[in-house]
């Protein structure tokens, strides 16, 4: 398999306190790599970094073999990469079907058709009729006409990952996607997930808190901690890693 | 039927009050005198300015604070090109004001959107507008502080034939067409895929970055349109009152818009044209109370302001709505 992101070396302070320490880490095409950590370990900020929200102080960020360290976010967006954000952030304003109809307008802007250009006055027929079908393919299409900031946490959250979807990414990185859903939305999540690599060929980059779900989608965990990597491997490899069951699992397992 | 979802027009009061408008300012040379009239041509020009600001404040979610440097940057580079070639074709010398607006508004949106965050942009954008009055105000082609005077109003020639907009009320409706033009074409940036991502991009920024647009980019775009509508505005002023200052320039100028956005309801492509509508309204209505205008319009805006959040036209639209019977989300239209 080969290397599809890489971070080398990565530091990065804020003003006040510095919170990534020299990270290294590697995602490989196709796997589901899943970042897990403390609160506070930097997990969010590292997401920050590789898709260029933030500019790191030092450090590389390499994709499908190009460097993209300084790169802006958006050109990382045409290259590939997608990414939801630990709360979500949606046009709350908008109704749901709206939400996923400008996403669309945004993909067919970058794509250059006809269909995003700027004089359009409203949005094409096509591209209303593909958000209604992705919205019933997530079971949301109950909630087209309903206005985003009502939705539930966790239709919020999937809200979301469909307008990430709607670009075609290749990478998709998901900042704590179960945050705050019950058990049977969780599983649905990870079955997505799951299908999302085994089908369509995606790779993901995750973090997240739940063991069960860590469990039940990663291919490769990282562990970091204030700032470090402290391990990295199979998920069961690191299960066993005694400096990860001291820093970690050592605090029970039902740490959040 | 989404299409319609997509910009919920829905039945409300817009349209009714639009055609009331546009029969008033259409048909007001007919009833009214010429102080009127003037005033009219003023208020009309005065709502493509708001309207054109409302584009970057209500739409895009940013205060320009120096709006006014482009109404008086066409206005200037109009009128002093009318007198340099007096021969030149008039529609040559408005769209050199808006040419001149669309450079400047360049530069200043790539100067001042380096900081979008809500005040450091309009500090910039105030500091460059003062500069821009400073500017004229010192420059000797410009008339220094006394300003330009006696701009012509010209013949305009179709070959066929003519018309001499120095006569009758023929300016005015010249300023009259040209605002409907103007305003349409901001209505259209406004309602199309275009104001679609530029009210995105006011919600949620990030969100937009990570769909794959250039924010920064989308901002210059909205600054530069609304820079250049407002001073194609300024340009058609200066035949219109014959004479401009700098203080077209000065920042209790760009303030003006600011007021109607507030007054009408910013949320509304509309609301700012209300608010003009209003204001000018209540200026004359208070005219000859001395000492007491200035109280009646400032206490008239902070009734809005405090029980209207939606502006006149917002809460309008509501009323009518509810009296319709049909359910109306105030969305970025
Ligand atoms: N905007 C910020 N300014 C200053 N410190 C921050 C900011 N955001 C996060 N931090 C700090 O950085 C550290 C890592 O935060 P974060 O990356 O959100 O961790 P995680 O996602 O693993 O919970 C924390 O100590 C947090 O307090
Ligand atoms: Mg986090």
């Amino acid at each position: 398999m080969t290397d599809l992101l890489e971070a080398r070396d990565i530091c990065f302070a804020y003003p006040s306190v510095r919170v990534l320490k020299d990270v290294s880490m590697t995602v490989r095409a196709n796997e589901c790599h899943v970042i897990i950590g403390p609160n506070g370990a930097g997990k969010t900020t590292l997401f920050k970094v590789l898709s260029g929200e933030t500019l790191p102080q030092s450090g590389t960020v390499r994709y499908s073999g190009e460097d993209v360290t300084r790169l802006d976010a958006w050109k990382r967006v045409h290259r590939g990469i997608g990414r939801t954000f630990q709360v979500a952030r949606l046009f709350s304003e908008q109704t749901v079907l709206n939400n996923v109809i400008l996403a669309l307008e945004c993909r067919e802007n970058i794509k250059g058709t006809s269909l995003g250009r700027w004089w359009r006055l409203n949005p094409a027929r096509e591209l209303v009729d593909e958000a209604m079908s992705r919205l019933a393919e997530y079971g949301l299409d109950r909630r087209a006409q309903d206005s985003a900031k009502n939705l539930s946490h966790g239709d919020k959250k999937r809200l979301e990952l469909l307008l990430t979807l709607s670009l075609h990414p290749k990478l998709i990185m998901l900042d704590e996607p179960t945050a705050g859903m019950a058990p049977d939305d969780r599983r649905a999540v990870v079955a997505m997930v799951n299908r999302l690599r085994e089908e369509e060929g995606l790779t993901l980059l995750l973090t997240e808190h739940d063991m069960e779900v860590v469990f039940g989608l990663a291919t490769r965990l990282t562990v970091l901690s204030q700032g470090k990597v402290i391990a990295s491997g199979e998920p069961e490899e690191v299960r066993r890693d005694p400096v990860v069951h001291e820093i970690y699992f050592g605090k029970g397992r039902h740490h959040a | 039927m989404p299409q319609q979802q997509m910009n919920p027009r829905g039945r409300d009061v817009t349209p009714i009050l639009l055609g009331i408008a546009l029969t008033v300012f259409a048909t007001l040379p007919f009833w009214a005198g010429k102080g009127l009239v003037f005033l009219a041509g003023i208020v009309l020009l005065q709502m493509v300015f708001a309207l054109a600001f409302n584009l970057m404040f209500g739409l895009t979610g940013l205060v320009s604070f120096g709006q006014a440097a482009f109404f008086a940057a066409g206005a200037y580079a109009s009128g002093w090109l009318a007198r340099m070639l007096p021969d030149l074709p008039f529609f040559l010398t408005i769209a050199f004001g808006g040419a001149v607006g669309a450079v400047l508004s360049a530069i200043i949106g790539l100067v001042a959107l380096r900081r979008a965050s809500g005040i450091y942009f309009a500090i910039l954008t105030l500091a460059l507008g003062q500069l821009v009055y400073t500017l004229i105000g010192k420059t000797t082609a410009l008339g220094r502080e006394d300003g330009l005077i006696g701009i012509a109003r010209p013949v305009l020639d179709f070959g066929v034939f003519e018309i001499n907009l120095a006569a009758g009320d023929n300016y005015y409706f010249l300023i009259l067409t040209a605002s409907v033009v103007l305003s349409a074409i901001l209505w259209w940036v406004w309602h199309g895929n275009l104001g679609r991502i530029l009210a995105a991009i006011r919600q949620e920024p990030e969100r937009v970055r990570f769909l794959g647009i250039d924010v920064r980019r989308y901002r210059e775009y909205a600054f530069i349109i609304s820079g250049t509508v407002t001073a194609l505005a300024g340009a058609l002023v200066a035949p219109w009152s014959q004479i401009i200052t700098p203080m077209l320039a000065h920042w209790s100028y760009s303030a003006l818009p600011i007021l109607f956005c507030l007054l009408g309801g910013r949320s509304r492509f509309w609301g700012p044209a209300v608010g003009a509508i209003v204001f000018a309204g209540l200026e004359h209505a208070t005219r000859t109370m001395v000492g007491v205008a200035e109280l009646v319009v400032g206490g008239a805006l902070l009734i809005v302001v405090l029980a209207m959040p939606g502006g006149i036209l917002g809460t309008l639209s509501a009323l009518g709505g509810r009296y319709f019977g049909t359910k109306r989300e105030a969305g970025h239209d």
